[in-house]
């Protein structure tokens, strides 16, 4: 098998370009290839024979990938709830907005800046829902491959959504500040906490794309993230003339812990809930 | 004998879970299990095999795990499920009834 090495890791890079989100798929695909190669060599097949026989039986590495896009890519359930929830308030939040600036209580730069954060925002905490309950199923041992695959692409989509929206929610943020305040940015609390909110999404787009667990815990700690930035500007800057209710700081001191307590619980072992309480599994 | 592709495609869902109905097996396995029922005359393309499984496996119908091979290498093992028994059975029907049918119209 040494004179494959060199063509199956070619091989094998091939066919990952194809189906980036299913390592899975290409090990099994590589174990049958190795197992023809064997069959054929073991049959008197030369090497180049056997390599082109056995390529050939498994089929153009573009094709498979094809193939393999049109088999059920289910979701999971609470990254579909999360989209929908997200979807369906940004909707909501669209129409309020739109009505307001239709009837002049609002004008329409600052209703597309609001827009663009909460959406923003909604989408990071759509991600970080998600990520808890990735979490939880981590903890149970029933974050299986599928489970995982789908966290992964939906995590893609609402991390990107965020920065994107995010950035959106800045620039007009900067344009609205020029027109009414005569300067584009003035490092306030609710400015700095947007930049914080732009950089963490990067960061997580790219670790999103690494591997499951570090996306669950970019996700969740993502919580604390965009809680901290978002309502904990306010008890910096509280908005006048109401000011920030008593109970506010100790909620949101309570959210950002539970979020951090659920990030070092992605650290423990797949299954150790269920291992604890008497049932269990390991992920798969 | 290349088959028409649709009746390839009917035809791949009820003959893996029936390869399966006799103990789990892997992807490798299950390929030479087809050329041996076929006496080498139906033609399968390896690589269409995989889809099949996972989209039996997302149906429901298999179960699958990775295990360690004999020559030290993960192998991913398929097994049927009670609901692919089911949805087996309920293939044998359909086909035997086709067949049935098309025995009637042929004689």
């Amino acid at each position: 098998m040494a004179d494959f090495e060199d063509r199956i890791a070619s091989w094998r890079r091939e066919l990952s370009s194809g189906m980036e989100d299913r390592p899975d798929v290409v090990d099994e695909l590589e174990d049958h290839l190795r197992q023809e190669l064997e069959t054929l060599t073991r049959a008197g097949k030369t090497p180049d024979d056997a390599w082109d026989a056995a390529v050939a039986a498994l089929g153009d590495a573009k094709r498979l990938a094809r193939e393999f896009s049109k088999t059920s890519r289910s979701g999971w359930l609470p990254t579909r709830v999360a989209i929908m929830v997200l979807g369906g308030c940004g909707l909501l939040v669209g129409a309020y907005l739109l009505a307001a600036v239709l009837r002049d209580r609002f004008g329409a730069l600052l209703a597309a800046h609001v827009f663009a954060v909460v959406f923003g925002y909604g989408a990071a905490f759509a991600f970080g829902f998600s990520a808890a309950a990735a979490v939880v199923a981590h903890a149970t041992g029933t974050l299986g491959v599928r489970q995982s695959q789908a966290f992964r692409r939906a995590g893609t989509l609402l991390t990107a959504t965020t920065a994107a929206f995010t950035l959106a929610a800045i620039v007009l943020g900067a344009l609205w500040l020029r027109a009414n305040r005569g300067h584009y940015w003035s490092w306030d609390a609710r400015e700095v906490a947007a930049l914080c909110v732009l950089g963490w999404n990067c960061a997580a787009l790219a670790c999103v794309r690494r591997g499951v667990m570090l996306a669950v815990v970019v996700g969740v700690v993502g919580n604390a993230v965009v809680a901290t930035g978002w309502f904990g500007a306010a008890l910096i800057e509280p908005p006048r003339p109401q000011g920030v209710p008593g109970w506010f700081a100790p909620v949101l001191a309570a959210f950002v812990t539970s979020q951090l307590t659920l990030a070092a619980a992605a650290f423990m072992p797949a299954g150790w809930f269920a291992r604890g309480t008497g049932g269990g599994q390991g992920t798969a | 004998m290349k088959l028409a592709k649709d009746l390839v495609a009917a035809s791949a869902g009820p003959l893996v879970l029936s390869i399966l109905s006799g103990g789990e097996s892997y992807g490798y396995a299950i390929i030479q299990r087809v050329r041996e029922l076929s006496g080498g005359r139906v033609e399968w393309t390896d690589g269409m095999l995989y889809p099949v499984l996972h989209r039996l496996e997302t149906q429901g119908a298999i179960t699958s795990r990775w295990r360690v091979a004999e020559n030290g290498r993960k192998r991913k093992y398929y097994a049927l499920k009670t609901t692919g028994r089911r949805v087996l059975a309920e293939h044998r029907q359909q086909w035997e009834m086709v067949n049935g049918m098309l025995a009637t119209a042929w004689s």
